[in-house]
């Protein structure tokens, strides 16, 4: 079980999730961030720290494809651990409905490199891929 | 004798910043020391986890502080990698799983308030579930939850 970034992290990723998170495990696109379902131990620390409330656990209903897409995304895109400024219009972008239609980009973001050209420690002990096929990616055997 | 004892154990709470049953991180770490000297009591558990540190259990148990207080207060002291570290333990079971999270639960009781330990006991047993897939989780084997 894991829990998944929606919507409403489009344009907003204010990015406080990243530093609450204690086995690193989101990854960041260029206006979106998202969990590695494979890496996520489902303790929910990140869920109440989105201010724009787009992490759910992915108990709950519907949540299928947004799922998907994390797993997708987590695999290509940089890792983040460490925050950095939101966007500038983030605000105005907080609850709009259907952002995933109009404006996600599928381009990674800068992730912690951004932060540290010489590379951070942390990056070190990111998680290695334990089991490609894990039932966590949504599709089952 | 007795009497002293426990005389001795009133005077040391009443220095202690812990207000009794509830959540901080003073208690957190009562309860990491509370449960972890019942681990290497327990018969199955115990030795586990003694091969797995060998030695000193300082820094296992100051790990272990940091990881539940970024659990419960998100303290953000903890970063890690759990999956990791677990697939280097020799001897790891899932059935070892509930016995873990049976006497954490039963530890949680006896230091907690109803409320605080439930909020534990739910952490713990998402987290172990989490855990016991990376671990043992096979595509061609039926997975049973064992989570609420």
């Amino acid at each position: 079980m894991t829990f998944v970034v929606t919507d409403n992290c489009i344009k907003c990723k204010y990015m406080d999730c990243v530093e609450v998170c204690p086995v690193d495990c989101f990854y960041e696109g260029e206006n979106m961030l998202v969990i590695h379902p494979d890496e996520c131990i489902d303790c929910g620390v990140c869920e109440p720290e989105c201010p724009a409330e787009a992490i759910f656990s992915d108990t709950e209903p519907g949540l299928q494809s947004w799922l998907k897409l994390n797993a997708e995304y987590a695999s290509i895109w940089p890792n983040i651990a460490v925050k950095r400024e939101p966007p500038a219009d983030a605000k105005e972008f907080d609850g709009v409905p259907n952002k995933l239609e109009q404006f996600f980009s599928p381009k990674p973001g800068q992730g912690d490199d951004a932060m540290n050209q010489s590379g951070d420690d942390r990056g070190q002990t990111k998680i290695p891929p334990v089991n490609a096929e894990h039932p966590r990616h949504g599709q089952d055997p | 004798m007795g009497n002293h004892t426990a005389a001795k154990k009133i005077i040391a709470l009443a220095h202690t910043p812990l207000e009794i049953g509830r959540l901080s991180d003073a208690a957190i770490r009562h309860l990491i020391d509370c449960f972890y000297t019942k681990v290497r009591a327990d018969s199955e558990l115990g030795p586990i986890f003694e091969r797995a540190i060998s030695g000193d259990w300082g820094p296992h148990l100051a790990t272990m502080h940091d990881f539940w207080s970024s659990i419960m207060l998100t303290s953000r002291r903890y970063k890690g990698n759990p999956v990791a570290v677990h697939l280097r333990v020799e001897g790891i079971e899932p059935r070892l799983f509930a016995r873990w999270l049976a006497l954490f639960d039963e530890t949680c009781r006896e230091l907690f308030d109803d409320d605080v330990a439930d909020a534990f006991r739910a952490k713990a047993e998402r987290i172990a579930e989490s855990l016991k897939l990376a671990l043992f989780y096979r595509p061609d084997r039926p997975w049973q939850r064992s989570a609420p």
